[in-house]
């Protein structure tokens, strides 16, 4: 009697391969939705063969900031496989109208960001007004053979459009492409380059100086995937970014750095209620810092720490790159 | 496309289970209570035994080398342990090692035991309960687990969720009489005071290994109540139940294994180590050898039950080299929340996943290889370096291509 991974593994976890295969998007959405680079299409280089690439998990983390309540009832219990079915054939989530649900900017604003950083930086770069995700969903689930057909369609994609450096912003991106897909493609051989290094370059340098209004207590959360990272641990480098900051008083939380505990990210669409709770666990253990400010260096640890931060009114998530972002006040 | 039949039980049943877990109060208090105390204690530890990492990276070693010398061992094992009088079995599977085991037992006796996490493996306790035989855990969390009628849910300290006014209620119920939760030496003598009795009355004692000298012939364990010297010492039969992959060359390879395995479970230094070598005996003038108190018989039951298959397995064979200190299930974000929920049937957390592939087969594992955060913090605190999440991600790609359930 043979088995097939469609009698053992859970619908959304079969979905989101799926997804990923046929729209390039993990919510199965159409890539046209990925589109935060129209907004800065003034500042880009269209010449570039350097691109700064979001992997539209901005984007991608934005709407599901939006759609979390939806979301819930649906994902609530991997055994409850109906309802995850309807969205399948409705294809549902693809014709959610821009008009209705727009996704929530906290999240999209920070591509948009990064670039705004580059160009006044004097980096000539370029983004995409239609992004594909990134495929780094296939390869944390295991989906190793739709992975290694996914890195092959975006090394194409990628080379058509005669890019030769990329920029990348988040943990899951970097990750899989300065290590993962390199080792999978031969012919994946973009240099990549994490956006932290950049502004670290510039803070060293002297060309990038930071402060802000105000004296403000910030606390950073190290995404897993850097501190723990088998082949990269960025630990120091966001740490130095921030403490160049005038005004910044970074203070650490218990687990730090390698021992840092995870914003349980991974676990939301599996086990959404197991999620919730490490995420209120870390939360309320950066909390205890005082600080005003949790930094974040990834929008999925961004937004469950939204998710556990709903009852608190004072505290504030900010990512890196919007903290750099509001720290530009003058620049050689 | 549907989860079908069994793995649809097995997924729902593991999703209730954590829920449960989740929403319990006295469950939650009782993990916090325990992963805090490993966590703050851990770090200040290890630099006052700044000379941990370094022992850790030699037996790290030691591991290596044996595992890749295994069947070799196993040989040498077999020679030496029957020189001095102790029986050995090879048991290729768990329903093997019962029969071998409930035939040295027979029926209608009084067995004590220490805690073993390979006999709960092949429900050990069940099939000689069955076999019309009184078996009493003898280690205090183990004790309680068998009477709240539930499964350990940690290596070290199995009872770490069940809080001390849930052990003064289930002792109520057992002994008839009121106790005071917050007297724990009250609860604890109790306990032995029951267990005393059992000790001198038991027919036959079971014990694990944490380490066996393959050259010298010789198992070593370590505990911290003393429970394990009574096993081994009064009852008359003794039977060793263990993992092949135990074994390691020599007694000082063992002793070292033994003392890693308790640093890292937070012990500055566990309370007793005892090495077994062979049965109580008397040498008379005459030369003849009678048997003295203690154990005239000893059995050692060497298991396999699957360890072969996930030692020949090249992604998989680090995971032979856990050492059961239970440092990475206090470390892992998931387990601070669920405690033993997260992992297989009866091995948890992450390495626990892994485990329960090889040992119970790869259905039983599903759930819990995707409830793995991959975020690490197992690999930082083990003291084997043994690299869970790289495995966790190789499961699920075996899970993914359906690779799992083929040959």
């Amino acid at each position: 009697m043979s088995v097939e991974p469609a009698d053992y593994l859970p619908e959304i976890l079969l979905l989101i391969r799926d997804f990923v295969m046929k729209t390039r998007h993990p919510l199965g959405m159409n890539t046209k939705q990925c589109d935060w680079c129209r907004e800065v299409s003034d500042k880009v280089s269209e010449e570039s063969r350097t691109l700064i690439y979001g992997g539209c998990l901005y984007n991608v983390m934005g709407f599901t900031h939006k759609l979390s309540s939806v979301l819930g009832i649906i994902m609530k219990e991997p055994t409850k496989e109906a309802r995850l079915k309807i969205l399948r054939r409705l294809r549902f989530l693809s014709s959610i109208s821009r008009k209705i649900l727009k996704e929530s900017r906290e999240y999209t604003g920070i591509p948009v960001m990064a670039l705004e950083i580059l160009d006044k930086l004097g980096y000539e770069v370029r983004c995409l007004n239609e992004e594909p995700y990134s495929g780094a969903l296939l390869y944390d689930l295991g989906f190793w053979n739709e992975l290694k057909e996914y890195g092959s369609w975006l090394t194409q994609f990628f080379k058509e459009r005669g890019v030769e450096r990329i920029i990348v912003l988040d943990p899951h991106t970097y990750d899989l492409f300065a290590h993962v897909y390199p080792e999978m493609m031969s012919d994946f051989d973009f240099e990549i380059i994490n956006f932290i290094d950049i502004i670290l370059e510039e803070v060293k340098t002297g060309k990038l100086s930071l402060s802000l209004n105000e004296k403000t207590i910030v606390t950073y959360h190290d995404p897993c995937h850097y501190s723990r990272s088998p082949h990269r641990r960025i630990i120091d480098e966001p740490r130095e970014i921030l403490n160049s900051i005038e005004g910044v008083e970074l203070r650490e939380p218990s687990n730090t750095k390698n021992l840092s505990e995870c914003c349980g990210g991974p676990l939301e669409f599996i086990f959404p209620f197991l999620s919730e709770e490490v995420a209120k666990m870390r939360f309320n253990e950066l909390m205890n810092t005082g600080a005003k400010y949790i930094v974040t260096a990834c929008p999925i640890c961004q937004l469950n720490f939204y998710r556990a931060a709903k009852k608190h009114k004072e505290s504030k998530i900010i990512d890196i790159i919007e903290l750099v972002y509001h720290g530009m006040r003058r620049w050689r | 496309m549907a989860l079908k039949g069994e793995f649809k039980r097995i997924w729902g049943r593991y999703a209730a289970e954590m829920r449960t877990a989740i929403k319990d109060k006295t469950f939650r208090t009782g993990v916090s209570r325990a992963t805090k105390s490993y966590e703050e204690g851990i770090t200040p530890l290890l630099e006052r035994f700044k000379e941990s990492s370094t022992l850790a990276e030699e037996v790290r070693r030691i591991k290596e080398k044996a595992i890749e010398n295994i069947e070799d061992l196993i040989k040498m094992a077999e020679r030496s342990f029957t020189e001095k009088g102790i029986k050995v079995y090879l048991a290729k599977d768990a329903d093997e090692a019962k029969q071998i085991i409930g035939k040295i037992v027979g029926s209608g006796k009084i067995i004590v035991k220490s805690k073993s996490i390979t006999t709960e493996e092949i429900h050990l306790r069940e099939y000689l309960i069955e076999q019309g035989n009184e078996v009493w855990e003898t280690d205090l969390g183990e004790f309680i687990i068998q009477i709240a009628k539930e499964r350990p849910m940690h290596l070290v300290t199995p009872a770490m969720h069940v809080p001390r006014e849930r052990v003064a209620r289930l002792l109520k119920e057992l002994f008839k009489r009121s106790y005071d939760p917050n007297d724990i030496p009250e609860l604890v003598k109790a306990v032995s005071d029951f267990l005393r009795e059992k000790y001198f009355t038991a027919d036959v004692g079971i014990i694990g290994a944490n380490a066996i000298a393959a050259k010298d012939g010789c198992v070593v364990l370590i505990h911290n109540e003393g429970n394990i010297r009574m096993v081994t010492c009064i009852p008359n039969k003794l039977i060793i139940v263990a993992g092949i992959e135990k074994i390691v060359p020599t007694l000082e390879d063992a002793f070292k294994v033994v003392y890693i395995t308790a640093r890292y479970a937070e012990y500055k230094v566990a309370g007793y180590f005892d090495v077994i070598a062979g049965p109580k005996t008397i040498s008379l003038p005459s030369g003849e050898r009678v048997s003295s108190v203690g154990p005239s018989e000893i059995h050692l039951i060497l298991l396999d039950n699957g360890r072969s298959r996930m030692i020949n397995d090249p992604l998989f064979k680090e995971a032979a080299y856990c050492l059961r200190c239970g440092a990475c299930m206090y470390s892992c974000p998931v387990f601070k929340i669920t405690a033993g929920k997260f992992g297989g049937p009866v091995y948890m957390g992450g390495i626990g996943v892994i485990w329960t592939y090889f040992v119970h087969g790869p259905e039983y594992a599903i759930p819990g290889a995707y409830s793995c955060l991959i975020d690490g913090r197992c690999y930082e605190r083990c003291p084997m370096k043994i690299d869970t999440p790289r495995m966790i991600k190789e499961l699920r790609a075996r899970y993914a291509s359906g690779e799992a359930f083929r040959g």
